[in-house]
């Protein structure tokens, strides 16, 4: 009788496979002169027009504008099975893709900025003796070549805050399923679009924070809005109550907008600017997201919406519980 | 004087008897010539056998001594012109038109052939909207078009626009847009009708629903729309709870609720539009007064129906 096999003393063998160094660029976002930052299974890269011009050849002479705008890619390497039927679509995007998005997220809930989707860009994949196959989106090089406002500066204190939150998203893929949460993610995605105003960004920010506080009530919309976002981001329980007139004006507001009344009484009396005011919503529905993921992942204070929400009642007035909202395991 | 040519490109409009002259500008073909100002020959070329053929553009024709003030604020304006246009033909009926601001903007003057271009930032965005998407443009829609159009204009160059109004109509427009899933259509015409009418579960001063004035608003003159009152006061309830909880997947049922909701706002948007130019409320904010407008021109007051419609 045959004895056991032994292990292989150079680990397991595998097939033979293709390396492909994928690059997805990420439309108005640049760096503060770092150039290279590990990013989950990548890193976030500025390549420099050199770099680039070997990835994609079509603009030879856009050096400066392209190095005014010092664009950013994120870059993973992936391994797939060496076969001669290779296809982009079918053997590469598939795996490439949800890391993208992931990484697009991550970015947007760190900065509360407006950062289009790198879906819209262009993407590259470079096989070291095969050439470089390209996917344009529909903005196709004009964010590479051309700075656009908005532009968000990815300075190393945003990148670390973005680095902490793909870490959080990528251990929470049930927390992103739940289709609230969902819903908040698309709509941040949605309305950093170009053809979005900053009032309409504003109009759908709250909306999207509605569904993530109160789908469950039907009564004292106000209330309940401003009393659980206060709970979920002020940082101790001493500023729930000032947190909680702050969202108080984002509900009014909101409830002006589609009125038609004017926001000025409301803008004047938050001390913000008004373009700040409209973008400060945007900014409180990416902490809530990221508040609501880790709620949802460690599940201290319960398993779903219902029973945090449950929770952000009981602390609103119960120290105690605020505590636990804030306790890591 | 110097002539220039403003053409802003509008893809998915199938003209039937072109060119289609509006109140100001007109639709059309443009011919060849006029292709090679408004687009780079490297763009065309990417587009392969279809090349430009059936693709639709706005053109405005003006003058003015100063190129400066042409490629600034009259460009600007022509651009404007080109959306209310867009904006008249969604609001006449159902057909997939783009944005040219989406897609792109050209200025050209004839006499010295120079050409600016303003390009869209989706300008890779494929032209050649399918056949069966496509916004067919008969000799009967001109008309209302042309009404449409100079309800639009009005309404955008008035100190009658609110930010109710302005975000109906903006979401509505919006709903068009490119990579959108019909969940995130809904989204956006949901935030509309919001903006028009209020939400589901809010009645108006009169205590009137949400579906009495929807169909209201649908049926016009001719009284409230039945089959509109009977969605509104259902099924759409239940769609944007789905839309709410990702329970609403792309297929066949979702494209018609787009459209469903769609032909609602339409003819309440152009009230909600004639109702702001028209009417100046005191003491109530202005989609309150609108509403109170269409319930009492319901209830057969004249001053009230004159105003909407």
């Amino acid at each position: 009788m045959p004895g056991r096999r032994r292990p292989d003393p150079r680990g397991p063998r595998s097939a033979p496979a293709d390396r492909f160094d994928c690059y997805a660029h990420v439309p108005q976002l640049t760096d503060d002169g770092w150039t290279r930052a590990g990013f989950g299974a990548g890193e976030l890269v500025h390549l420099n027009f050199d770099e680039w011009y070997r990835l994609d050849g079509t603009f030879a002479f856009a050096e400066w504008k392209y190095e005014r705008n010092r664009p950013v890619f994120y870059h993973q390497v992936l391994d797939v099975p060496a076969w001669a039927e290779l296809s982009i679509e079918r053997d590469l995007l598939p795996r490439f893709w949800p890391a993208v998005t992931l990484v697009h997220q991550a970015l947007m809930l760190a900065t509360g900025e407006l950062i289009p989707s790198p879906a819209f860009s262009m993407s590259y994949f470079r096989h070291p003796t095969e050439g470089t196959a390209q996917n344009a989106g529909a903005f196709a090089r004009e964010t590479i070549v051309s700075r656009h406002e908005p532009t968000t500066v990815l300075d190393e204190g945003r990148l670390a805050t973005a680095a902490d939150d793909h870490a959080l998203l990528a251990s929470a893929p049930a927390a992103l399923a739940v289709p609230e949460v969902a819903a908040a993610l698309t709509a941040l995605e949605r309305t950093a679009r170009p053809e979005f105003r900053p009032l309409n960004v504003f109009v759908h920010s709250v909306i999207a924070l509605e569904a993530l506080a109160m789908s469950d009530v039907r009564t004292d919309l106000t209330r309940t809005f401003s009393r659980r976002l206060a709970v979920l981001l002020a940082v101790e329980h001493g500023t729930v109550e000032a947190a909680a007139a702050e969202f108080q004006a984002f509900y009014r507001a909101r409830s002006r907008v589609l009125h038609g009344e004017d926001l000025d009484p409301i803008v004047a009396a938050s001390g913000y600017e008004p373009l700040e005011f409209l973008l400060v919503g945007r900014a409180c529905l990416c902490q809530a997201v990221v508040e609501l993921v880790r709620l949802l992942r460690d599940r201290t204070v319960g398993n779903d919406l219902v029973a945090i929400r449950g929770s952000l009642d009981r602390a609103w007035t119960d120290r105690t519980a605020f505590d636990a909202l804030r306790a890591r395991p | 004087m110097i002539e220039a040519r403003f053409y802003s490109q509008l893809y998915g409009l199938e003209l039937s008897v072109p060119p289609v002259d509006l109140d100001e500008g007109v639709l059309l073909y443009p011919d060849e010539q006029e292709w090679g100002w408004i687009e780079r020959a490297d763009v065309s070329e990417e587009r392969g056998p279809a090349g430009n053929a059936r693709l639709a553009c706005h053109r405005l024709v003006s003058e003015d001594a100063d190129y400066e003030v042409l490629a600034g604020p009259v460009w600007a304006e022509a651009r404007a012109k080109a959306a209310d246009v867009v904006l008249a033909l969604r609001l006449h009926k159902p057909g997939d038109v783009r944005d040219w601001w989406l897609v792109g903007s050209t200025l050209v003057t004839p006499h010295d052939g120079f050409v600016q271009r303003r390009v869209g930032r989706y300008r890779q965005w494929e032209p050649h909207v399918p056949g069966s998407r496509r916004y067919r443009l008969e000799d009967a829609d001109v008309e209302p078009v042309r009404r449409l159009t100079v309800l639009c204009r009005r309404y955008r160059s008035s100190d009658a626009d609110n930010f109710s109004t302005t975000i109906a109509l903006e979401n509505f427009g919006l709903s068009y847009g490119p990579w959108l899933t019909d969940s995130d259509r809904l989204t956006m015409l949901f935030t509309a009708v919001e903006a028009v009418f209020g939400g589901f579960r809010e009645h108006d001063h009169a205590g009137v629903s949400l579906a009495e004035r929807a169909a209201i608003a649908v049926g016009g003159p001719a009284g409230p729309d039945a089959e509109v009152r009977l969605f509104w006061a259902g099924p759409a309830r239940s769609l944007r709870n789905r839309v709410a909880h990702a329970g609403l997947p792309d297929d066949e049922e979702s494209a018609a609720a787009v459209e469903a909701v769609r032909a609602t706002l339409r003819p309440a948007l152009a009230s909600y539009v004639a109702w702001s130019l028209a009417a100046r409320p005191s003491g109530t904010t202005p989609r309150d007064g609108f509403n109170a407008a269409l319930v009492a021109a319901s209830r057969g007051d004249a001053v009230a129906a004159d105003l909407l419609w």
